[in-house]
């Protein structure tokens, strides 16, 4: 089963996109910070990493940047999940080494669809 | 320095031109007429001294005349009492008469004597011509009548005088009776008559003339010119015979004269006096001249003094002038320093004053707008600041909202409770409703802040129209409307940001809906003659009128305020259509007829991004190959200097004198760089840079700004690639300009790129940079390219390529030795990969992902890398 580690810190963004991700039939992992999404995703090394950007402890630039900078975890693709909607998001998102963006509220489908471009074997 | 500050002067003619002029006219005009009248009373004076002169002379010859006269009058009277002669005369003697009056004519030297007795008979005879005497002579009626051939004047009076001709010749007679006195009281007896002739103009009358000075003197009998040393005129008698003096025309040349006259008995003898008046002109000329000369002499004695005494007094105005040319340019540290003691010393303090408090209020007012830009930013800042928090704030709750009441109604479906369905539904509808607000006017906040990206890509026009329409048609459906679509099958796709067109479509659609019930929705795509797409949006609903189509695009604002109650919604819809549409270079319009409907027009262009100079030809390419700098300065010093260092550095130099040369110039060569200058008239630097970014086909050529003060915070901001500041440090120059011009002849760059609307700019924007550009539809063909040509400088590459992409391009390129070192550019629309990127990493030298402001991006990489690479290779010259 395709594992999906979720990194937000808002309990019912979390709720509401966990239990959508495993009707869809992922298994979900969570981690409520960015330290622990970084140190979560070393440890489980899921299929894939999805990453809110306003994060306490270190936000979510910085955790994928973490997580792009580590071995390990390197060719997890990350897609960031924004509230900011500014000038520049996008490219910042790149910059700091997410394979997609994506802007909340969340469309499912439309997450789902990125998700399933992103886990396609040899995609890229 | 100064000829920069200096300023060209443009008047026609200097304050100082005019003052020379003005005194030039008050000195020569005077003098001028004062020699008119100066000639003229000269000229009639020396005349009058002339002919003064000449009535001395007539007096003379009038007196010498008279001499002749009483001479030979009185000689005759002596002989007439002579006793030799009487007594000759009585013995009728004629041996001894002719001895006599022989000895008497060599005496008196006339041209000839006669005797006659006292019957008129002619008893001795000397001289010549005796027989035409004798013979000719018959004006004494009485001895003719006698039988006698004697002449006698009068033969009473004691002494005659006549004037007699004689074969041509004209002879002044005098008659002379001859007496004895007869013892006491007997009276006398006549015993003849002595008669001497005496040519008119005898030799001897003339020489004593002569020695009195008298050159030319002129005699007539009875009108006929008798005697003349000159060409005279036979047929000109004397003018008038009163002394007046006339003028003579003798055989063209003019001469003065004057003539008396003196009867004798009934005949006339005038003489006069001439001379030329020819000497009298010259010496009369002469004069003129040397007056004349002397006057110009100390008019132009006056005018140098004039002169240096007026650039003397001009200067304090010249130093005004360029003084105030400097603080004009900027440079308000100038001050002017007259020390002439007069009205200047007291305008330049004046000036310097003035100069002083706008220095200072100038700085104060620099200062106050940095403090209130600074504010400004930060203000910006916190606004800016303030809505990604609004935004975040709002939408997470909102997140909640819409999410659960979607995983709600997938749960009461579920659990088989459809009825609660349609409240969820309405949650969930609500929830978005609220999330399009706060999304409109995040976006107007965010165009206002000129901080909306747009994202240009191929954009299917038909999959757009189908995606509105499902979005729409739950809600026509809901408002009872129709929904009618046209648009051709072949009408493609054009290049725009996807999501703003479909925003639009959908807030115009969404609108007509609003305000339309039971009626027909028409939305119609068609490809525009420029090959731009025009969508045009149309209902059957309200309409509007022409006061409330004027207020329709603006914020906030609906047609009617009681529309709100009416209809809802915050009236940002078409703001932010509009701004869109500007956005991606096209507009939108409306038309609308109250009750019947209204129509919005949407025209885009086929390419929004596309540069404007997609029209221009490309720039001409240097004959040489060297790369061309426009230099632009007013001072023609400042740049021969410029061209001579730079033209050693191996451009090829242009320049230009103004602003306007400037630009024309620009458009015709297409430099690889231009130093401009600030202060120039006509158009300063800070116009012709504003001109130069403003046109399309110039936009890129980097400008270099030439200035007196450190206005870097003026140039960068306005377009300059950078600024040097006068006087100019060559080195500095030359340094900036190998940043910008890599030579083009050593400079060729492989375009990479299946698109051909892309490769079309990217060709287009590397030949106005200069360079030659080459083209490639794909990997394979790149290859091909590259066996058959010389290695090219760069290689611009693309990734998405049909039959070999980018990724397989870069692996074979790599293989050959002779391209390993070969910077690649990669220029792609792709969303990289993590894996994408550590493939690329190392073999490009930069990735640029195609947006709105790519080109930009690319230049400088592009110019960047090339740079590099000289920089490279003159270390490896230099090593």
């Amino acid at each position: 089963m395709t594992r999906i580690l979720l990194v937000e810190d808002n309990e019912m963004n979390r709720d509401m996109l966990s239990r959508r991700l495993i009707r869809n039939g992922f298994e979900v992992t969570i981690a409520v910070d960015g330290q622990q999404g970084v140190d979560m995703a070393i440890a489980e090394r899921p299929d894939l990493i999805l990453m809110d950007m306003s994060l306490p402890v270190i936000d979510g630039w910085e955790a994928t940047r973490r997580v792009k900078a580590n071995d390990r975890t390197r060719d997890i693709p990350v897609i960031a999940l924004t509230a900011h909607a500014m000038a520049g998001d996008r490219e910042k998102a790149m910059e700091v080494g997410c394979e997609d963006y994506d802007t909340k509220p969340v469309e499912i489908t439309r997450l789902l669809g990125k998700i399933a471009a992103l886990l396609k074997p040899g995609a890229g | 320095m100064t000829n920069a500050a200096d300023g060209r002067p443009h008047w026609r003619r200097s304050f100082k031109t005019r003052l020379m002029v003005l005194v030039s006219l008050a000195v020569v005009l005077p003098a001028l007429f004062t020699c008119l009248i100066l000639g003229i009373q000269l000229n009639r004076q020396a005349r009058n001294l002339f002919a003064n002169g000449l009535a001395a002379n007539l007096e003379t010859f009038a007196l010498v005349l008279e001499d002749v006269e009483r001479n030979v009058s009185d000689s005759l009277f002596r002989m007439a009492s002579d006793n030799t002669l009487q007594a000759a005369l009585d013995a009728a003697n004629q041996a001894q008469l002719k001895a006599y009056v022989d000895g008497q004519r060599e005496a008196l030297g006339i041209a000839f004597i006669a005797v006659y007795n006292a019957d008129y008979r002619n008893v001795a005879f000397s001289g010549a011509e005796k027989d035409a005497v004798i013979g000719q002579w018959r004006f004494a009626a009485k001895g003719e009548g006698s039988g006698g051939d004697c002449m006698v004047v009068a033969e009473e009076a004691e002494q005659a005088e006549q004037l007699v001709r004689c074969n041509d010749t004209v002879y002044r007679v005098w008659q002379v009776q001859i007496f004895r006195t007869v013892g006491q009281g007997q009276g006398s007896q006549l015993l003849g008559y002595v008669v001497g002739g005496s040519r008119v103009a005898n030799t001897g009358l003339i020489g004593e003339l002569l020695s009195r000075r008298i050159i030319h003197p002129l005699i007539w009998a009875d009108g006929e010119l008798v005697y003349s040393n000159i060409a005279f005129p036979q047929s000109t008698g004397p003018a008038s015979l009163d002394g007046v003096a006339h003028e003579y025309d003798v055989d063209q040349t003019a001469y003065l004269g004057v003539a008396k006259a003196l009867r004798v008995e009934s005949h006339k003898l005038a003489y006069g006096v001439v001379a030329p008046l020819a000497p009298l002109r010259e010496t009369l000329l002469r004069s003129l001249l040397t007056v004349a000369g002397v006057g110009l002499f100390v008019v132009a004695v006056t005018l140098i003094a004039i002169s240096l005494r007026a650039t003397r007094l001009l200067r304090p105005i010249e130093q005004l002038r360029l003084g105030a040319a400097r603080i004009g340019g900027g440079d308000l540290s100038q001050r002017i320093s007259i020390k002439s003691g007069d009205e200047f010393e007291a305008l330049a303090d004046q000036f310097n004053d003035m100069t002083s408090r706008l220095e200072g209020s100038y700085s104060d007012l620099e200062k106050k707008v940095e403090d209130r830009t600074r504010q400004l930013e930060v203000a910006s800042q916190h606004k800016s600041q303030f809505l990604a928090n609004m935004s975040h704030e709002l939408r997470t709750p909102l997140n909640a909202i819409i999410g659960y009441s979607e995983i709600l109604q997938e749960d009461v479906t579920d659990l088989g409770q459809q009825n609660l369905i349609p409240d969820l539904k309405k949650i969930e509808s609500a929830g978005r409703h609220l999330l399009g607000l706060i999304n409109n006017i995040l976006d107007l906040s965010k165009i206002e802040a000129g901080k909306m990206d747009v994202f240009i890509e191929p954009v299917d026009i038909q999959p757009l129209i189908k995606e509105v329409l499902s979005i729409v048609k739950p809600l026509a459906e809901k408002s009872g409307n129709a929904i009618e679509v046209i648009c051709p099958d072949d009408i493609g796709s054009f290049r725009s940001d996807q999501i703003k067109v479909k925003q639009c479509l959908l807030n115009l659609m969404s609108n007509a809906n609003k305000f339309t019930s039971k009626g027909t929705l028409t939305l119609a795509a068609a490809r525009e003659d420029n090959g731009g797409v025009c969508f045009r949006v149309s209902d059957t609903g309200v309409g509007m009128t022409e006061e409330q189509l004027g207020r329709l695009f603006q914020a906030f604002s609906q047609a009617d305020v009681s529309t709100t109650k009416r209809f809802g919604g915050t009236g940002l819809g078409l703001a932010i259509t509009k701004h869109f549409c500007a956005l991606l270079g096209g507009d939108v319009t409306v038309e609308s007829t109250p009750d019947v409907g209204s129509t919005f027009i949407i025209k885009l262009p086929d390419q929004a991004a596309a540069p404007a100079a997609a029209a221009e030809s490309p720039a001409p390419t240097p004959a040489d190959g060297r790369p061309t700098v426009l230099v632009v300065d007013d001072d023609p010093a400042v740049r021969s200097l410029l061209a001579k260092s730079l033209e050693k550095e191996g451009y090829r130099i242009i320049s230009a004198g103004n602003g306007v040369e400037a630009l024309a110039l620009a458009r015709e060569h297409r430099p690889q760089a231009i130093t401009l200058d600030v202060l120039m008239p006509q158009m300063d630097g800070w116009d012709a840079l504003k001109e130069l970014k403003a046109d399309s086909a110039l936009r890129d050529v980097p400008v270099i700004m030439v200035t007196v003060l450190n206005e870097r915070g003026m140039a960068i901001p306005l377009g300059a690639s950078d600024f040097v500041t006068k006087p100019v440090d060559r080195q500095r120059l030359t340094a900036i300009l190998r940043n910008y011009c890599t030579n083009p002849s050593g400079a060729s760059i492989l375009v990479v790129e299946d698109d051909l609307p892309t490769r079309e700019t990217l060709c287009r924007s590397l030949a106005s940079m200069g360079y030659t550009a080459h083209a490639a539809v794909n990997g394979r063909d790149g290859l091909a390219w590259l066996s058959k040509h010389p290695r090219p400088s760069l290689i611009l590459l693309d990734l998405m390529m049909p039959e070999m992409d980018g990724f397989e391009f870069l692996r074979e390129l790599r293989k050959q030795s002779a391209f390993v070192n070969v910077p690649v550019i990669v220029v792609t629309a792709k969303e990289l990969t993590a894996e994408d990127i550590r493939v690329l990493n190392g073999q490009t030298e930069k990735i640029i992902t195609k947006d709105h402001t790519y080109l930009a991006e690319l230049a400088a990489a592009v110019r960047g890398s090339l740079a590099h690479q000289s920089a490279r290779a003159e270390e490896r010259v230099a090593g």
